[in-house]
């Protein structure tokens, strides 16, 4: 039999969870270039809400999480080809082909459009998880030390229990269908602003009537054959990889970088007095479990 | 952000045969095997000089004579480029069945091109696009939507009408259609009235000497921008607290 016990209800450790969960932060930056176009995004989000079960079978699962973007910018540049004056057949031979052309000719730019997205929500689909009590040193602590000199230099060892997933399922980033809209009107201010001001008001509508409605030419430019937000959730999440990236950091951060709980070794158990010193009880051995009731750290006290 | 409009496209909306600009090209053939020389014109001033060798031998059906590379001042006098570069994009061949296509790809043009046989008389031209004749054709593209009137100078009868339609936003992206083939003849224009969409390609075919003149009537600048001055007038300064007079209505 362990000589400590140590629990904590299941209504204390939802206390505990959101703490880890609340100091989750992740953020995030990079651009790439994709033949006709490139792209960059910022992005920086925490983590909240989300439903903590905690199972008989020593494990703990986490649904519905909801991932805040604080910040969600991307930028997407592309080539507008323009407004184009097509070669066109002035002598045809035979063939049906074209032995004498017109040399057409082309005008546009490079256009970014930069898309706000900030604000939006995504979500944790699930985190299944057990406990893993890490025995940790601190690596700043001098070798010498006697265990009272680190506590009082603020090194003491320690025992964390941390969450350990083993499975974090994030959802695609599920962009709203009106970033369609979004972008149709930034590429359309983009073109009107490549328009020089001497251009006159027929000449725009001739352009704008070579380019057709915006968004089937910014589709085709962007080789985007279905919904303009859901290739912008495939670009940040599978080719960007940001989807991964996030599961990844979730999974990093409960396993390693925040614990549910920690406590010193040796523990204190007696506080020091102007003529005494503290005493403290050194801690092995220690596990921790969680059923559907409690969370158990049991542990034994020796050296 | 770059761009690369040509303002000349959009403010020269008239165009002229004996004038070349951006929007028009002038198509000769040789028929006649042998050495060329052409002389780049911008009014009586000789800007370049060029060279077409018409060779029975020569697998080439076309070729493109931009005129503004022949008078670049890029290529004059830079001291980047040596002579015989310059000579050498100075000369073309093509099958004297081919056609030669002189065109202006920037800028304000206002060329025209006189061609004689190298070796002879340089008094006695065998073209002058000035004077387009059987065999020749001019191609040209209107952009302004409008109607305009086509006539031929060096003929009393021929005269035409051209309607440029204003174009609409559609579901698909606008097209030109295919262009429109004009013969010119002793009894003028065939068809007299013609129809076109901006851009579309008009293609005139001579019958007998022409110089075609396509000069805007009466713009049309559809339904958002009236032909009305653009210009808000004159004003009177307000000063700071002063409500400013609002235009009179022109209804």
């Amino acid at each position: 039999m362990a000589h400590i016990t140590i629990a904590a209800s299941n209504k204390a450790f939802q206390v505990l969870f959101k703490t880890v969960r609340d100091n989750f932060a992740f953020s995030k930056s990079d651009s790439g270039s994709f033949g006709p176009f490139s792209a960059s995004y910022s992005v920086a989000l925490h983590l909240e809400g989300g439903t903590l079960t905690l199972n008989d079978d020593n494990t703990l699962e986490v649904t519905d999480m909801d991932i805040v973007f604080d910040t969600l910018k991307v930028q997407v540049c592309f080539d507008l080809p323009g407004f184009c004056i097509p070669s066109f057949c002035i002598v045809p031979d035979p063939w049906n082909g074209c032995l004498v052309g017109f040399p057409g000719f082309c005008i546009g730019g490079p256009i970014c459009a930069p898309l706000d997205l900030s604000g939006l929500v995504s979500e944790v689909n699930d985190v299944k998880a057990g406990l893993s009590p890490h025995y940790v040193v601190d690596p700043a602590r001098d070798p010498s030390c006697t265990d009272l000199d680190a506590e009082l230099n603020g090194k003491s060892n320690m025992w964390k229990i941390f969450i350990d997933p083993t499975l974090v399922n994030v959802d695609p980033i599920d962009i709203p269908a009106t970033v369609g809209n979004l972008l149709e009107n930034i590429v359309k201010n983009a073109v009107n602003n490549l328009f020089p001001s001497w251009l006159p008001g027929w000449a725009k509508d001739i352009i704008w009537a070579f380019l057709g409605p915006i968004l089937d030419l910014i589709k085709g430019i962007l080789g985007i054959v279905g919904e303009i937000n859901e290739w912008l959730s495939n670009l940040l999440g599978n080719i960007f990889g940001l989807v991964s990236l996030i599961e990844t950091a979730i999974a990093d951060y409960f396993a390693s970088k925040y614990p549910i709980y920690s406590f010193e070794d040796p523990f204190p158990i007696l506080d020091p007095t102007p003529t005494l010193i503290p005493v403290k009880i050194p801690i092995r051995d220690l596990t921790a479990t969680v059923n559907s009731k409690e969370m158990v750290v049991l542990a034994n006290v020796g050296a | 952000m770059r761009t690369t409009f040509d303002q000349n496209l959009f403010t020269q909306i008239g165009l002229d045969s004996g004038s070349l600009t951006m929007l028009a090209s002038v198509v000769h053939t040789f028929l006649e095997a042998g050495e060329y020389r052409g002389a780049v014109h911008l009014g009586e001033k000789v800007e370049s000089v060029f060279y077409i060798k018409a060779d029975k031998n020569s697998p080439v059906a076309q070729v493109n004579v931009d005129l503004v590379s022949l008078t670049a001042p890029a290529l004059q006098g830079t001291g980047c480029c040596c002579p015989e570069t310059k000579e050498g994009q100075n000369q073309f061949v093509v099958n004297p069945k081919g056609y030669a296509v002189f065109h202006v790809s920037a800028g304000a043009g206002g060329y025209y091109v006189h061609l004689r046989k190298a070796d002879e008389d340089p008094k006695q031209k065998i073209f002058d696009s000035r004077k387009l004749e059987e065999g020749d054709i001019y191609s040209a593209v209107i952009l302004r939507p409008g109607r305009y009137s086509v006539t031929n100078t060096l003929s009393k009868t021929a005269a035409g009408e051209l309607t440029v339609h204003y174009p609409s936003a559609g579901k698909i992206a606008y097209r030109p259609p295919a262009p429109v083939r004009v013969e010119v003849g002793e009894k003028g224009f065939e068809p007299r009235k013609l129809e076109a969409h901006p851009g579309q390609g008009i293609l005139f075919h001579f019958k007998q000497p022409s110089r075609i003149k396509i000069e805007l009537v009466k713009p049309d600048d559809g339904p958002g921008h009236p032909s009305e001055p653009s210009r808000a007038g004159w004003r009177k300064v307000s000063l700071p607290g002063q409500v400013p007079a609002e235009p009179r209505s022109r209804s």
